[in-house]
């Protein structure tokens, strides 16, 4: 059986259409997928094809470079954690703080905190990166301020230390969660509040049965914008991690400039992307399984 | 690999440049002779501004530049533009590459004047003398080799202390494969461009583990850190530690370890699809002019000069001359070509030991 | 605001709060909900003195004007919200929340979503979630301003099924005064924070005691003009009322309401009681009954209820005589 042809008006609708989006998926399609697209290939290829008149040689060996080099587990693990604890802060900080927002604050005063939340957006990563490094280090701002208060005290060196990483990312990223959080947050009714409380609910309760979990779109959504960056980042590592700081951020980026071994680059990143696929995909299960029954 | 006037000057941007001027030549597009095109990293010298303006006015050619940010990059822009480059700087690691593709010319000394004062060993150096020929003009270089912090450090004799206890948590490394392996070598006996024991080179590498703080990659972040007081011993460039002293007034010493220090050297080539061949070796010749090095060595700062000549002319005080004295190139190991596996190699045992030291 | 408010609300009635916005009716409902403290004052719910008691210690049963059903539970799950917070679990909880379902008539909606439900039954899941935990007071927001007319007037019914069954005693705030005296045992009439008149519906109805009462209530013809023996000079005639008046010589105001009043036919005899000549202006036809828009001598706007019993009506223009009676006739206050 045919489709009935459509009549003139539609067709223009149609082409209407796919003129508007055009621009955009046009340039989704050129800036992203075929760079993608050139990246997968590579990832099969044994040297970076860039010049040289060396023929093409097809393999799978950089796919097995967790195997061959098991000291990428211990790199995968630590940007995993890094996910995981810059993730678990930003939504700590963030869900408050865009509760805050939301519910305590109006007008002129609103407007003036969310300028400040989204100032880290405005600051160049490098330089806000590094001044990091002047407040955590030995000898640092952080360090004076204390011991003023308590000359006594040793020396707090936070410089080159997971936690300094973890304070550098959750410093870039926890404006997504405040955003996010708070568009969820905004959307709560205030007589859901009242309707709770006048059924008995005290404050936590409150929280728990009500808000959170109208919040919870919110997290998720923060949580997949800070967790995928997070575990790819590498800049935040190297200029506040030192020595402990390599991630799969840094070797894959080592791989593109230093080593000039883009297939191997290529493979790493394909790799760490499958695994942030498996954990979504574990997460979201677990998270429908907890949301359908629901018990309040 | 990339030193630290490369590394710098490259950070302020060149990327998207080098990517829009890459491919917009045509040969019909420029004037015959009275224009070449020098490929080098952004901020190299070659792009002083008083030496562009000097030969246009001697020679009545006009200069145009492009950049590169990592050497497999001049190697691909030099592939893929035939005719485009008429003097391009290559490390003289990679003459033997670029020469074993047909890149570049040799070059007939004798043609350039001011080559009478390079350094005897430069001129005849086995990493830009192919099949008794030379490929290049040796133009700047410099050691790698270690920094201490003056007053504190004192006594260092070897690069034995990058693993003493007295430096625990006090260390830094370059993050740089080559030059790490190559200290690796030189503490192992091993030669560092072709070292036959790699198991011996990463297990001396992770021995440094409980004194390494921190890796630098720029000579910016080492500036940083060594200013923030993070460590004390440090593997470093030596134009760089001239330059920590004289622009940001580090306490900091260069030191030359009894096993030696790893050389570089820079030369200018011919490219051998140039159509103005004439034209580039005149101002290769410029580049080499003593008078040249010393405006662009106490002006902007810069390696120290392959020419004799050149480093005579400085003021007897000058850091760079007082650092790079020539009896120390006898006691360099220079970095010479790696064929591409064992290039790979390094680069992985580097990333391996990085990650040891991680965890 | 609330300006000295002194309400008493029996146990067992539904008593409504009626009032145009800004009158406070909806802060007097807040207040013994305990939503909002009183600056000053008492709250007592029975014998017991309720003002310090913390909102979820009330236990009260509210229904907001918008519902406020949790999207993110299911029907059975909101109506359960309040006996869960009292520690309630399992079959005890099912068997509660079954019952409250059957009482609103959405048994076997249970599984439902509140975003699946028409507005009626929203309004019904509110108002089980609000009686399952059987609280002391109920308490309704304009539970019914976001229906439709007929879909409200089903609701008046159940609602007021609902609270006889259940025996709750009910707070009904409305500023519809049809929909306040279909569903009162007693009404509450309040204006700018204070409440002016309280009573049973037809009380209010049949005697308001002010004009804004009468006006409130529904359609009001009004007289005023100076007193004189048992009644008021307004339109060229003598308005008289059974009422005790005021004294001679000063102005007062008397009303009547359109229902009351009889539009006499040409030509037949005149019944004892009130009666002036009015020009007829309109006829607004309304199937069932019309309303007669007459004018008066003096430019005394008048309006006239009647049912149809004959599909045919006068012209306007046509001079019509109307007659009530002087005990219909009320006196109020400005």
């Amino acid at each position: 059986m045919t489709a009935a042809p459509m009549s003139r008006p539609d067709r223009r609708r149609a082409l209407g259409t796919a003129a508007l989006l055009l621009p955009a998926y046009g340039w989704l399609l050129v800036t992203v997928f075929l760079p993608l697209g050139a990246m997968v290939v590579f990832s099969f290829l044994k040297t970076t094809p860039i010049g040289g008149s060396k023929p093409l040689v097809f393999t799978t060996h950089n796919y097995l470079a967790f195997i061959e080099r098991p000291y990428l587990v211990d790199v995968a693990w630590t940007s995993l954690r890094l996910g995981f604890w810059t993730t678990l802060l930003c939504a700590l900080i963030g869900l408050p703080a865009a509760l805050a927002l939301a519910r305590a604050t109006r007008g002129r005063f609103r407007q003036v905190l969310f300028l400040l939340t989204v100032l880290p957006f405005w600051t160049n990563g490098l330089v806000r990166t590094f001044s990091w490094t002047m407040l955590l280090r030995e000898g640092g701002i952080l360090d004076d301020a204390l011991h003023l208060v308590w000359p006594s005290a040793g020396s707090i060196g936070l410089l080159y230390t997971f936690p300094a990483i973890v304070i550098g990312l959750v410093h870039a990223y926890l404006p997504y969660m405040i955003l996010t959080c708070y568009l969820a947050v905004s959307s709560i009714e205030d007589g859901l509040i009242d309707a709770a409380r006048s059924l008995g609910a005290r404050g936590p309760a409150v929280f728990l049965t009500v808000i959170l979990p109208l919040a919870l779109p919110g997290l998720v959504s923060g949580a997949i914008l800070i967790f995928v960056p997070v575990i790819g980042s590498f800049m935040e590592p190297r200029i506040l991690g030192g020595r402990i700081g390599v991630t799969m951020g840094t070797v894959i980026e080592d791989q593109f400039t230093q080593a000039y071994n883009w297939p191997l680059g290529a493979a790493l990143s394909f790799t760490m992307l499958g695994v942030v696929l498996v954990i979504f995909a574990l997460f979201s299960s677990v998270l429908r399984g907890r949301l359908m029954p629901a018990a309040a | 690999m990339a030193r630290v006037d490369r590394r710098q000057f490259t950070r302020l941007g060149a990327a998207a440049l080098a990517a829009g001027v890459t491919g917009s030549w045509t040969p019909s597009a420029r004037a015959a002779a009275k224009t070449i095109t020098v490929l080098n990293w952004q901020g190299y010298g070659t792009d002083e501004a008083f030496g562009l303006k000097a030969f246009t006015e001697a020679t009545g050619t006009a200069v145009k530049h492009d950049y590169y940010n990592s050497e497999p990059e001049m190697l691909t822009k030099l592939r893929t533009n035939p005719g485009v480059y008429d003097v391009v700087l290559v490390n003289s690691a990679r003459d033997s590459q670029a020469q074993a593709e047909n890149l570049i010319d040799p070059v007939d000394l004798a043609g350039v004047p001011n080559a009478a004062g390079l350094a005897p060993s430069f001129k005849t150096h086995p990493n830009i003398t192919i099949d008794g020929k030379t490929y290049g003009v040796p133009w700047v270089w410099g050691m790698n080799a270690l920094a201490v912090r003056r007053g504190k450090v004192s006594g260092v004799d070897s690069y034995a202390a990058l693993a003493d206890p007295a430096y625990k948590g006090r260390v830094a490394l370059f993050d740089d494969a080559v030059t790490e392996i190559a200290v690796a070598a030189l503490l192992t006996g091993q030669s560092i461009n072709d070292p036959s024991d790699m198991k011996a080179i990463g297990d001396k590498l992770k021995s440094f583990k409980d004194d390494v703080k921190l890796t630098w990659s720029s000579e910016d972040e080492w500036n940083k850190a060594f200013a923030g007081g993070a460590f004390d011993v440090s593997v470093f460039w030596s134009g760089a530690v001239a330059r920590a002293i004289h622009l940001h007034d580090q306490p900091v010493e260069f030191v030359i370890p009894k096993e030696g220090a790893i050389g570089w050297l820079d030369n200018l080539c011919i490219p051998a699809s140039s159509t103005n061949k004439e034209a580039g070796l005149a101002f290769i010749n410029t580049m080499i002019d003593p008078k040249f090095y010393v405006q662009w060595a106490t002006g902007s700062g810069a390696p120290a000069s392959a020419n004799n000549a050149a480093m005579d002319m400085l003021p007897a005080d000058d850091l760079n001359r007082r650092i790079h004295k020539p009896e120390y190139l006898s006691k360099l190991q220079f970095m010479g070509a790696l064929p591409d596996e064992r290039r790979q190699a390094f680069n992985d045992l580097w990333e391996e030991v990085k990650a040891f030291y991680a965890h | 605001m609330l300006d000295g408010v002194d309400a008493r609300f029996e146990a067992g009635r539904l008593t409504s709060l009626l009032g145009p916005s800004g009158s406070g009716k909806t802060t007097l409902l807040r207040v013994i909900g305990g939503f909002v403290p009183p600056d000053a004052g008492r709250v007592l719910i029975g014998s017991a003195d309720v003002t310090d008691v913390a909102l979820w210690k009330r236990n009260i049963g509210m229904v907001f004007q918008s519902y406020a059903l949790f999207p993110h539970m299911s029907v059975a799950q909101n109506v359960a919200y309040g006996l869960r917070r009292r520690g309630l679990r399992g079959a005890a909880v099912r068997a509660e929340v079954a019952r409250a379902l059957e009482l609103v008539q959405l048994t076997g909606f249970d599984a439902r979503r509140p975003k699946q439900l028409s507005g009626g039954q929203q309004q019904r899941v509110a108002l089980a979630r609000a009686v399952v935990t059987k609280p002391r007071v109920l308490l309704l927001d304009e539970p019914l301003s976001a229906l439709d007319r007929r879909l409200r007037q089903e609701m008046q019914i159940e609602l007021r099924r609902i609270q006889r069954e259940s025996g709750l005693t009910t707070v009904f705030v409305t500023h519809d005064q049809e929909e306040a005296l279909a569903l009162s045992d007693r009404v509450a009439i309040l204006d700018k924070g204070r409440i002016l008149q309280e009573g049973a519906p037809a009380d209010i109805y049949e005697h308001p005691k002010t004009v804004f009462a009468a006006r409130f209530l529904g359609d009001v013809n009004l007289f005023t003009g100076p007193v004189t023996a048992g009644g008021v000079e307004a339109a060229g005639a003598l308005i008289r009322t059974t009422t005790p008046m005021p004294p001679r010589g000063t102005t007062a105001t008397l009303a009547v309401r359109p229902e009351k009043i009889d539009l006499v036919p040409p030509g037949a005899p005149v019944p004892p009681g009130n009666n002036i000549e009015a020009v007829l202006m309109e006829v607004v036809y309304a199937g069932a009954m019309s309303t007669f828009l007459l004018s008066a001598p003096g430019g005394i706007p008048l309006k006239v209820f009647s049912q149809n019993r004959t599909a045919t009506h006068p012209e306007p223009g046509t001079r019509l005589r109307l007659a009530w009676s002087p005990e219909q006739t009320m006196l109020l206050e400005a």
